[in-house]
Order: structure tokens, then C-alpha cells, then sequence
């Protein structure tokens, strides 16, 4: 009854799924290293043993838009220092940087196993990496356990900040908090008068972070939140929200989302003709947010790191020259801008660099000089003063607010808050 | 007679209308409740009912497409969310090319006329596609057969499509023309949502005459009743099963567009939330009857859009509008329990099922 010719239509509809279903999950297990010593410099110091360096990104998977710039800014900085000859550690010699670099395929589970790999494998003393905000807080006690200091560029307070307020020994990170991104928004609401703010976001661990960090601040701010909603990651439709925001007395809508959802309902609230302004927060600031919003973009305001728009940033700001640099390295070596959260990387390969040229490769040392000698360092993210009390380092001043017109990213001078949007 | 009906109630029974009872005085204490304490005006409640006519018109154009299929063939195909996103996925390299020409600028109607008909035109590919592929050989199998042979066409397709479009979010062409809004008998109705109403209930009506007066749409009919007579009486019965697939493929197709025209993007997974709630639709509706998928349809359109506002709310449940899509399941279960039938349909359990 069956002619071999369903059995052949059968097997390629399960072949066609079993593909997808594996796609993009390439094996964990082969390091791509960057170029080690190819050549050695005629004069000068020494040439000693490599250094290594442990990295793991979200290369693959959901989180590859921020895993990927970041592995990049790693390769592309190690060459940078491997092509100036290495580090020079306090030994005197140079020491060419091995980097030790695995994806953990945008899963917390994958990032432990590469992780207790780099420590037990690759014998590195120094990690940085953990793209997502999960993949970093479920590394915290592999590393502390090994007594291996670790530099994630991952945002959640969690991962560096114990329930207690007190912070994780081994652990840092270079992205900022959302505490200070409620802060900027404030400032500008200020300018304007504004005291009655609807607050709408995302329902998961970016999302609450931020709306908790809004609130905790409202208080102190003299700003009231007259409504408060979430929607689920994925939703495309916000119009009961928008709808229910419409009938309250908010003066100014308050998003914490990312361009998936951030620009549908960015589109749905100007079709709706609501006609208060719209903010959202750092979530926003990668080029998809304004290609799928389009004219529904033009005049929503959000605060970001200085990256974004490092050209328009005044002479005076003492991270515009470093901005522009690695701006212009990464445009160089890889044909597109770089992103905020390449810079996170680039900070946190850096402050480990410093460490090994100050140190070496001891665990503990390099931990101790992270957490007191990183002051005044001007790096992507923000000009850092890493203290025992503060893992992070960066706070407001790391923050510009951004008004999006014509297509494109314009910094907002504080002075000109209240004439914007 | 009475007597006979408490003779026969069994503890599950109770159960069942323990759950059914307080459901239901769930739903009217938290309404009471919303309506109390004021907090949505008028022109608010009418906000939600239009855009959940709206959004419900597109449900009930897809469901259309399982219920046509499930009339005929007596399965469900689970692949035609992937065939209504199939259509404007496609379509919208057609708008960006016509958009950059500057052609849907100068003429916006004709330009979304070839849009739309390109939309249509592949997902009715698509579908018959599937049904040539996925279900025809399998026309004899056991009835679970098709059912996972669908699943895994609904899945290949959509790796297809991502393989071929790629996986970011594409954002169609925005046309002046459907900007703005307008005011019918005080009620604000945007200028979108009320091309999807209208559209849609063209389209519907389209079909009702389609089914009902033409000869095909009689051997349609036909088939639906009893396959083996119908092709007794010389209906080609093959090609009337690949007309349904097209004719509820083209209706999926040019939902998509109208689902672009509210939502403006498009993706490769857009086709499965949709899709699954105008199943939930077709079975509101009573599966396998078409103007019950038409009723089902606007029926979970409204109920969506006002429930979480007018029930969730007022029972003081904090993130009221995540629970859109549980209102929308809860309401499949519920009726699969209390009323198999549906709205305006037949008994599942003992006629054809």
C-alpha cells in the first residue's frame, strides 16, 4: 500500500528536523586560540612563556548578538598586544597572550562546563567572558571555589553583589547597573517637570532589574509611578497596555525592553496616538531597535554608555579619544561598528592586561590588583574606580542620554534635557 | 426525569462543575469589580473591542484553513501557521522591492493589490505543497500518522524559511495611506483596523458564497459528508482535497498581510502563536464548520483584548495582561470540556470524530 517514496518523504521531513534541531551547536570542545608568538621581536626584552587568558562568550544561541563582538574585541585585542610584542610582565620579559576562548552556546549549564575546563584543563588564572546575565551568576561559585578572579561583561547586579549587599570576592564586572540608567531618566523628567511616570517592561531578569530600579528611586526623586505592567518576551501585541497607560495621568512612559519588543511596541504606541514622550532604557541601543521601528523611532530618548555616539561627545570627555580607537581598530578589522558590549569586553581585557603586566599570572594577586588598583581607568563603558565595596566601578557619569533623529543616534547634552524630544 | 440526571452524576462530574461554576464567578466578580472601581473610561473599553475585532478577523481568516481541511479530511494541519507566514515573509521582498522603485509610493493601493496577491499566492503554494508531500501519501494511514507528519512539516518549514529569509525581524515598507484614524458613530477606529475588518469579512464572505453556490465548493461539500460516495459519483476527490488546502492556504496568505498591516514585521516564527490561537478559534467555532471558525474567531479576538482589562484586573491578579494567552487556552479547554460542539457547531465525540 505504502510505496517506498513515502518512506523516502518521511525520512526527509525527520532528516530536514533533525538538522534544525542541531544546528548551531557546534561542539564545545575545541579552544579557538589566538595567534600566539609567530614573531619574535629582534631587540628589546625577553621573550618568556605565554601568558594565558580563559574567555567564554555566547557565540551561538540566543545572546550571539552580544557574544559575538565581544569574542571579537578578545581576538582582536590579543593581536593588537601580540603584534606590539606582548605583555611585559614584571618579570621584564614579554609574554605573548594566549587567549583560551570556548562558546557556552548561550546556555548557563555549557558556560559552568567551560569554565571548570579553563580552570582544571587550561590551568588560566584569569577569566573573562559570560555574555548573558544567567551564564555569568552560574559561574560565581565555580570560579570563587577554584579562587580564580573572573571579569564578566554581563549586566545583572546579581553577579557581582551578594544578597547582603556585600560583593563576591572573585567576582567583577564592566558593564554598568541599571541603578544609574533610572538615574539619567530622572534627571531628564526633572527638566521637564515631570512627576507622574507609567512604567512598562519586560517580564524577566533585564526587564524586573531595571523596573525595580526605577521605582527604588522614585521616592527619593519626588516622581510617582501611576502604572506599572510587564509583557512576556516574544509578544507582539501591547495594546491592552498602551490602551490602559492611555487612561491613567502619566506624563511620561518609562519602557525597560530590547528591540524585539521595545520596536513593536514603540510602532503600536505612536499608532495608538498617545502622545506623551517615550523612554526607554539601555536595553534599546543596538542598530535592529531603529530598523524595525523606523519613523516610530524618531525622538524616543534612552541613556547608554558613550560608545554609541563617541564622535558627537564633547573634546573635553576624557574617554572620547579611547571611544574613538577602538571605534575605529574594530571598524578596521572586522568591516562594521563595534557595539556597547564589545566594549564591555574590551574593559575587562584590559584591566586583566594591566594586572598581568603589574603581577603576573598569580590568582590572587591579579584579584587583589583588580579590586584596588583599578582607579580613574578610562575604559568603553565608563571611567572605573574599582573598590572592596563596589565590583563595578562605573555609575551616572558612564551615562549619556541618547535621542534618536533622523535614523540615527544623537547625544544629548545635559544642559538641553528639557528640550527634548 | 430529574432523578435520573442526579442518579448519574458522578464525582467528576461534580468536579467538572465545581471548576465550571467557579470560572464563572471568577469572571463576574473580577468585571464587577474593574467596572467599580473605574479605572477604564468608555472610549478605553471601545479601544480594546476594535482592536480585538480586528485582531480576531485575522484569527478567524486562518482558522478558515484548519477548519476546511479538518472538515474534509478529519485532521488538523498543524503546519498551516507556517503556511500564513510563508505568504507575507515572502511578499515582503515584494513590498521592499516595490518600495524602493518609489511604485508604492505613487500608487499605494495597486502596490498593496500585488503585495497581497503575492502573499496569497505563495502560501496557497505551500499548502498544497504540504498536502502533496506530508499527506496524500499518508491518505490511508492511521490518524495519528498525518498528525505528526504535520508537526514535522510545520517545523521544516520554518527551518526553510529561516534558512532562506534568515532569523532577524524584517520590518515591512509603512504607506501613508493607512495612517490616522476614524471616527464611526464616536467610536475611534484606526485606519488599519478597519481595512483588516473589512478585508477580512470580504474575504469571508467570499468564501461562504464560494462553498455554498459553486460547483466546486458542492463537491466540497460532498466529500466532506462521504468521501467514498462523492468519488462514486465521479468527483475527482484527490483534486477537491488540494483545492480545500489551496483555497484555505490563499485565505492564510492574505491574513498574513492584514496581520502585517497591525503588527508592520515579519519573522520566521511569526506563523505560531497566531496559528495556535485560530485552531483555538476553529474549535470555539465547532471544528470543521465554516462559519463557526468565522464566529470562533472575532469571539477569541474580543475576549483577549478585553478579558485581561476586564476580569484579571479587577480580581487584583499584578501582571493582568501576560495572562492574555492563558484567557485564550483556558477557553479551549473549557470548551472542549463543557461544549465539544463549539459555538454554532457538531458534536466532535460522537459524528465524525
Amino acid at each position: 500500500m505504502k510505496s517506498p517514496r513515502t518512506y523516502v518523504l518521511i525520512g526527509l521531513l525527520l532528516a530536514a528536523l533533525t538538522v534544525s534541531a542541531c544546528g548551531g551547536a557546534p561542539s564545545a570542545a575545541a579552544p579557538t586560540s589566538a595567534p600566539a608568538a609567530t614573531s619574535a621581536p629582534a631587540t628589546g626584552p625577553e621573550q618568556g612563556e605565554p601568558y594565558l587568558l580563559g574567555a567564554f562568550f555566547s557565540t551561538t544561541g540566543p545572546a550571539s548578538s552580544l557574544g559575538e563582538p565581544e569574542a571579537n574585541t578578545v581576538t582582536m585585542l590579543a593581536e593588537q598586544i601580540n603584534a606590539q610584542g606582548g605583555v611585559l610582565g614584571p618579570d621584564g620579559k614579554l609574554h605573548q597572550l594566549e587567549v583560551k576562548m570556548y562558546d557556552d552556546q548561550s546556555d548557563a549549564t555549557v558556560a559552568v562546563e567551560v569554565v571548570k575546563k579553563l580552570i582544571d584543563e587550561d590551568k588560566v588564572t584569569v577569566i573573562v567572558g559570560g555574555s548573558g546575565s544567567p551564564a555569568s551568576i552560574a559561574v560565581i561559585e565555580t570560579v570563587t571555589g577554584a579562587s580564580v578572579p573572573f571579569v564578566s561583561v554581563a549586566s545583572s547586579s546579581k553577579i557581582v553583589t551578594k544578597d547582603d549587599g556585600s560583593q563576591h570576592q572573585w567576582v567583577f564586572k564592566t558593564p554598568q547597573q541599571n541603578l544609574p540608567v533610572a538615574q539619567v531618566q530622572y534627571e531628564w523628567m526633572a527638566a521637564h517637570g515631570f512627576n507622574q511616570i507609567a512604567s512598562l517592561g519586560v517580564n524577566n531578569a533585564f526587564g524586573a532589574d531595571s523596573m525595580a530600579a526605577l521605582k527604588m528611586l522614585a521616592g527619593e526623586e519626588g516622581m510617582e509611578i501611576v502604572w506599572e505592567g510587564t509583557f512576556e518576551a516574544g509578544d507582539t501585541d501591547f495594546n491592552a497596555q498602551l490602551t490602559a497607560i492611555a487612561g491613567t495621568p502619566a506624563e511620561v512612559l518609562v519602557v525597560h525592553a530590547t528591540p524585539g519588543e521595545g520596536a513593536p511596541l514603540t510602532v503600536q504606541f505612536r499608532d495608538l496616538g498617545l502622545e506623551m514622550p517615550i523612554i526607554h532604557n539601555h536595553g534599546i541601543g543596538n542598530r535592529a531597535f531603529i530598523d524595525t521601528a523606523g519613523d516610530a523611532a524618531e525622538g524616543v530618548l534612552f541613556p547608554i554608555g558613550k560608545l554609541l555616539v563617541a564622535s558627537q561627545l564633547p573634546d573635553s570627555d576624557p574617554q572620547k579619544a579611547t571611544l574613538l580607537q577602538y571605534q575605529a581598530d574594530y571598524q578596521a578589522r572586522f568591516g562594521k561598528p563595534p557595539s556597547t558590549f564589545g566594549g564591555h569586553a574590551w574593559d575587562a581585557v584590559m584591566m586583566v592586561k594591566g594586572a598581568l603586566e603589574a603581577v603576573g599570572t598569580d590568582s590572587a594577586a591579579i584579584r587583589g590588583y583588580l579590586e584596588s588598583e583599578i582607579t580613574n581607568f578610562v575604559g568603553i563603558s565608563g571611567i572605573f574606580n574599582i573598590t572592596a565595596q563596589d565590583h563595578t566601578g562605573i555609575g551616572k557619569e558612564s551615562l549619556v542620554l541618547v535621542e534618536i533623529t533622523d535614523g540615527d543616534w544623537k547625544y544629548v547634552d545635559p544642559a538641553q534635557y528639557a528640550s527634548v524630544p | 426525569m430529574l432523578k435520573t440526571w442526579f442518579r448519574r452524576l458522578s464525582g467528576t462530574d461534580l468536579i467538572m462543575y465545581a471548576i465550571g461554576v467557579t470560572v464563572t464567578i471568577a469572571i463576574i466578580w473580577g468585571s464587577l469589580a474593574t467596572l467599580a472601581s473605574g479605572k477604564y473610561s468608555l472610549p478605553q473599553w471601545q479601544d480594546l473591542v476594535v482592536f480585538g475585532l480586528a485582531q480576531g478577523s485575522i484569527y478567524a481568516l486562518i482558522a478558515l484553513g484548519y477548519t476546511l481541511v479538518y472538515g474534509i479530511l478529519r485532521m488538523i494541519n498543524f503546519a498551516h501557521s507556517e503556511v500564513f507566514m510563508s505568504g507575507p515573509f515572502t511578499a515582503y521582498f515584494v513590498a521592499r522591492a516595490l518600495d524602493q522603485s518609489g511604485f508604492l509610493e505613487r500608487s499605494p493601493v495597486v502596490g498593496m493589490l500585488i503585495v497581497t496577491a503575492a502573499s496569497m499566492l505563495t502560501s496557497l503554494v505551500i499548502a498544497i505543497l504540504v498536502e502533496r508531500v506530508a499527506y496524500r501519501p499518508l491518505r490511508n494511514a492511521p490518524r495519528l500518522v498525518p498528525l505528526i507528519t504535520a508537526i514535522g512539516a510545520s517545523y521544516a518549514l520554518q527551518y526553510v524559511f529561516r534558512g532562506l529569509y534568515g532569523s532577524g525581524v524584517e520590518r515591512y515598507p509603512e504607506l501613508a495611506i493607512f495612517k490616522g484614524e476614524w471616527f464611526l458613530a464616536g467610536v475611534r477606529v484606526l485606519r488599519t483596523q478597519a481595512v483588516v475588518i473589512v478585508a477580512a469579512i470580504a474575504l469571508m464572505a467570499v468564501l461562504y458564497v464560494f462553498v455554498m453556490l459553486s460547483k466546486t465548493g458542492k463537491a466540497m461539500r460532498a466529500v466532506s459528508e462521504d468521501k467514498d460516495a462523492a468519488a462514486l459519483m465521479g468527483i475527482d476527490v484527490d483534486r477537491i482535497i488540494a483545492t480545500t488546502f489551496a483555497v484555505g492556504g490563499a485565505l492564510a496568505g492574505a491574513a498574513g498581510i492584514l496581520y502585517v498591516l497591525i503588527f508592520g514585521q515579519v519573522q520566521f516564527y511569526m506563523g505560531f502563536v497566531p496559528g495556535i490561537k485560530a485552531f483555538t478559534a476553529a474549535v470555539l467555532g465547532g471544528i470543521g464548520n465554516v462559519p463557526g471558525a468565522m464566529v470562533g474567531g472575532l469571539f477569541l479576538g474580543v475576549f483577549e483584548s478585553v478579558g485581561p482589562s476586564l476580569f484579571l484586573d479587577g480580581l487584583g491578579i499584578p501582571a493582568p495582561y501576560q495572562l492574555k494567552d492563558v484567557i485564550a487556552f483556558a477557553m479551549l479547554v473549557l470548551f472542549l470540556i463543557f461544549r465539544p460542539s463549539g459555538i454554532l457547531g457538531e458534536r466532535l465525540a460522537t459524528k465524525k470524530a
